[in-house]
């Protein structure tokens, strides 16, 4: 085999243009495919193997430009700078040619071999329009090869052309750009100058800085570096990768040589610079494409009619969350009901009951039927509502009603400081915070990206719905689904207020500009819906599951640690009971009982993971249930617990379907779990759970998320985040359990919210002194 | 549809007058305009470029964005960028 893997082939487009398709395509990964700007909003890397080659590709975020206005065209802008791949492999949506070219001249003039994959070929049919490919090679000066990644046409010529990549590495395309007559004077004015004042050593001359000192981390264009034309007219444009670091003489130059084309043209440098770049690409398609008609989306345009319509939009895009949630928490519920039977019973049961057999001791018996079968079935039984999910949330996304969702909250979100590309990061929040606080990186401003950051754990991540199941499936049964949607309501009514907080006293400044591609609408298919459910689920059972998993073995193991008799309670010590209980008074005036430590340690553990809270409960609760000797060993039958199974399936899905016809349909509730007695007797009343999770909904998120927002906005935040959060949940959850005790009488205790929400806003007010206390990156 | 027109109907939401200062902001439904000037980098690049040919989809009063169809892309834009680009009735 030739292994070519030290050649960097870097893949770039316009968003939309089926570039993450073509990348799978490729490279026979499985990267996630959206139908929303911003899908790809890092580098990823994949490995293509063709006639006995390999090499690297690198699918780069999608952008409209090289100008690096948002941290995604950054990205992709400084990976060809500093890596300068062997082949920029550019995707070209052939139904879009004007727009998607104006990228492809952008990149030509980099002086990098290229090759140009026109897209959706299969398209321009419909469109009635033909394309003359060896003009546009003759124009463009470099490899043009019509393909249709989704159905996988041309394809294998593209793989051929690009594994002769050696063959045209030192073959720049010669196509020149007509600028403006000024524009050349004025570069032919900066390169005598330059020529003048630099001597031998420009880049000594230019810059306080020098090339050696330019990294991944930090880069910076030289002179020299790239061609020379190209990087008079950056400079013009006043790239920040070039005027970083300049001396301020030789700014000043640049400044008036601006000024003077502005005055000349009425028109500022950068815009006539695109608009030169315009008028090549117009008269390349003019030359290029023939079409008849004039093809228009009336499908997506009509139904645009009714989804954006100003009136009823918004209750549209509400009510199309409702449905989300609602579909998920009902639908599951048979599920989970079957889950905990069969898989409780095969695992926890069946289990034992082979140990039981076969003579093991006791401790082997906890560990592997208790811990690890209890622990399984605890994972699978939240599978059901996080599939359902994460399926509502794959069929918005790839039907392209994502973005039409930002520009219905727009309105609202401009009221809290943040434009309506803010709610992309936000609906993805449902799913994970993690790919949400990356998603940030598609908005353009720093402010936006840093609010929006900061507001994303509001929104309640698909961790959160075991713990808010578990507790819904005990206390509100009835309405567990309701219930579970009015907590993410809450939470979205915090978002709220913390945004407007900010807004009025941290990011006093003017919202960022609101600029988005309407994706056309797509009829989402069985196997790109299922794929990307797949794809977000197997995420959640391998790092979620193995944290309850785990998180509830630890449990059992630790909390059966006998420390010493405690004489006075009756009970023996273990490590964790005291660490609650040091813990607890803490929690004490938001309800939380002196015995109900375990809530307490849930906390903790849940700041890791908030999976984790549930595996607590589930681990302490075994604990409990084993050292009181409440071990069943009777006979296990798995067809007898398959057969009850199923019929409880058959009842649940008729339950189901009347709940889901009628969301306020009562059920007989049937206590029949320890996990519900248990529940039941460490919360003494509702108010001490809705405190209870309320301090969940806000507190803290977790541990990846905090990473997360320290890698894409630096340390300052992260830790802000995380005592505002904290802070904030211990106010809300104190304020709301001592208003319901109001009938008992006021409490001292009811002063400590108020006056930590004092405390919360002084913190706001110092951080607002200086921006750069509080960001320290993005 | 009964709602497609509502904006220049004035059913309750926002009647408008054809205004003097020639912005996109300004500019009615349905109606293909040519792009005078546009200031904006970002939505001149994304084809909204002096000379070319834009179709406003949805322009509402209630609304602070406005919907545009540059070929056969459409694109959101905030009245805030809208009001900075001058463009000229080419077809009602």
């Amino acid at each position: 085999m030739t292994v070519k893997n030290k050649l960097k082939i870097a893949l770039i487009g316009n968003p939309n243009s089926g570039k993450t398709t073509l990348f799978n395509a490729l490279t026979g990964s499985n990267q996630y495919v959206g139908n929303w700007p911003g899908v790809t909003v890092e580098k990823k890397s994949g490995i293509m193997r063709h006639n006995d080659y390999e090499l690297e590709i690198i699918d780069l975020p999608g952008i409209y430009s090289l100008n690096a206005q948002s941290l995604d065209e950054k990205i992709a802008r400084n990976f060809i700078v500093n890596e300068k791949p062997d082949l920029i492999l550019n995707i070209v949506d052939a139904g879009n040619m004007e727009r998607n070219l104006y990228l492809t001249m952008q990149i030509l003039q980099y002086r990098r071999p290229v090759l140009v994959a026109l897209n959706m070929i299969d398209l321009l049919e419909k469109m009635d329009m033909q394309v003359d490919y060896d003009n546009m090679r003759t124009m463009l000066n470099c490899p043009v090869l019509p393909i249709s990644a989704t159905k996988k046409e041309g394809l294998t010529e593209l793989k051929d052309t690009i594994v002769k990549v050696e063959d045209f590495k030192n073959y720049i395309s010669n196509a020149k750009v007509a600028y403006d007559e000024v524009i050349f004077q004025s570069i032919d004015r900066i390169s005598k100058y330059l020529q003048k004042e630099g001597g031998n050593d420009i880049n000594a001359y230019l810059y306080t800085k020098q090339p050696e000192s330019c990294s991944i981390e930090d880069p910076c264009i030289f002179y020299g570096s790239i061609d020379q034309q190209y990087f008079l007219l950056r400079l013009l444009e006043q790239d920040e990768l070039i005027v970083k670091n300049m001396n301020h003489q030789f700014t000043s130059f640049v400044n008036r040589e601006r000024e003077k084309i502005a005055k000349h043209t009425r028109m500022q440098t950068e815009l006539l610079i695109a608009d030169g770049i315009y008028g090549y690409v117009r008269g390349l398609c003019k030359d290029v494409i023939s079409r008849k008609t004039t093809y228009r989306k009336k499908n997506s345009d009509s139904l645009d009619q009714v989804f954006l319509n100003s009136i009823f939009g918004l209750p549209m895009f509400i009510f199309i969350m409702y449905l989300v949630f609602s579909l998920s928490m009902t639908f599951s519920d048979p599920f989970i009901g079957f889950i905990e039977s069969f898989f409780g019973g095969l695992f926890v049961d069946g289990t034992r009951s082979i140990l039981t057999m076969w003579n093991f001791p006791e401790f082997l018996k906890i560990f592997i039927a208790d811990g690890i079968g209890g622990g399984l079935m605890t994972v699978l039984s939240f599978v059901p509502p996080i599939f359902f999910i994460f399926l509502c949330l794959s069929i918005l996304e790839d039907s392209g009603y994502m973005a039409r969702a930002a520009f219905v909250m727009d309105r609202v979100m401009r009221h809290l400081g943040l434009s309506g590309k803010a709610v992309i990061p936000m609906i993805v929040g449902f799913g994970c915070t993690v790919p949400a606080i990356m998603a940030t990186r598609t908005l353009d401003s720093k402010r936006d990206r840093v609010m929006t950051i900061l507001l994303l754990p509001f929104i309640q991540c698909g961790a959160k719905i075991p713990v808010y199941t578990m507790f819904a499936m005990v206390f509100f049964r009835q309405y567990a689904g309701i219930a579970i949607f009015l907590i993410y309501l809450l939470g979205i009514f915090f978002a709220f207020i913390s945004a407007i907080l900010f807004k009025k006293l941290l990011f006093i400044g003017h919202t960022g500009e609101f600029v988005m591609e309407l994706p056309s609408y797509h009829l989402p298919t069985w196997n790109g819906i299922f794929t990307h459910t797949w794809f977000k689920l197997k995420s959640f059972i391998f790092r979620a599951g193995k944290t309850i998993l785990i998180v509830m073995i630890l449990m059992t193991l630790v909390n059966s640690l006998p420390l010493y008799h405690n004489e006075k309670d009756n009970i023996t010590e273990t490590p964790l009971t005291l660490s609650g209980k040091f813990l607890t008074p803490l929690f004490k005036p938001m309800g939380i009982d002196k015995d109900n430590w375990h809530a307490t340690l849930a906390l903790f553990t849940g700041f890791f993971a908030k999976e984790a809270i549930v595996g607590t409960f589930e681990g302490l609760n075994l604990s409990n249930t084993l050292s009181e000797g409440n071990d069943s060993e009777g006979g296990f039958s798995l067809a007898e617990t398959f057969a009850e199974s199923v019929g409880e399936l058959k009842d649940g899905f008729v339950e189901a379907f009347h709940k889901f016809i009628n969301p306020l349909h009562t059920e007989t509730v049937e206590v029949e779990e320890t996990d519900e007695h248990y529940l039941k007797g460490k919360f003494k009343s509702v108010h001490q759970v809705i405190a209870y999770l309320l301090f969940i909904m806000i507190y803290a998120p977790c541990m990846a998320s905090i990473v997360a927002a320290r890698t894409e906005a630096g340390s300052r935040l992260a830790i802000f985040q995380l005592i505002y959060l904290t802070v904030l949940a211990w106010i809300v959850g104190t304020f709301y359990y001592q208003i319901s005790q109001l009938g008992n009488g006021v409490s001292w205790e009811m002063i400590l919210p108020i006056v930590l929400s004092f405390g919360l806003i002084i913190l706001i007010k110092y951080y607002a002194k200086d921006e750069n206390k509080l960001i320290d990156r993005g | 549809m009964w709602f497609k027109n509502r904006a220049r109907k004035g059913c309750g939401v926002c009647p408008r007058r054809r205004s003097h200062d020639n912005s996109l902001e300004s500019a009615f439904e349905e109606e293909k305009y040519k792009i005078v000037s546009n200031p904006h980098r970002k939505s001149f690049e994304l084809g909204l470029f002096n000379g070319n040919i834009i179709e406003v989809i949805r322009n509402s009063c209630n609304q602070r964005n406005i919907i545009i169809g540059v070929n056969d892309s459409r694109y959101i834009i905030s009245k805030d960028i809208a009001r900075h680009i001058k463009v000229q009735l080419v077809e009602a």
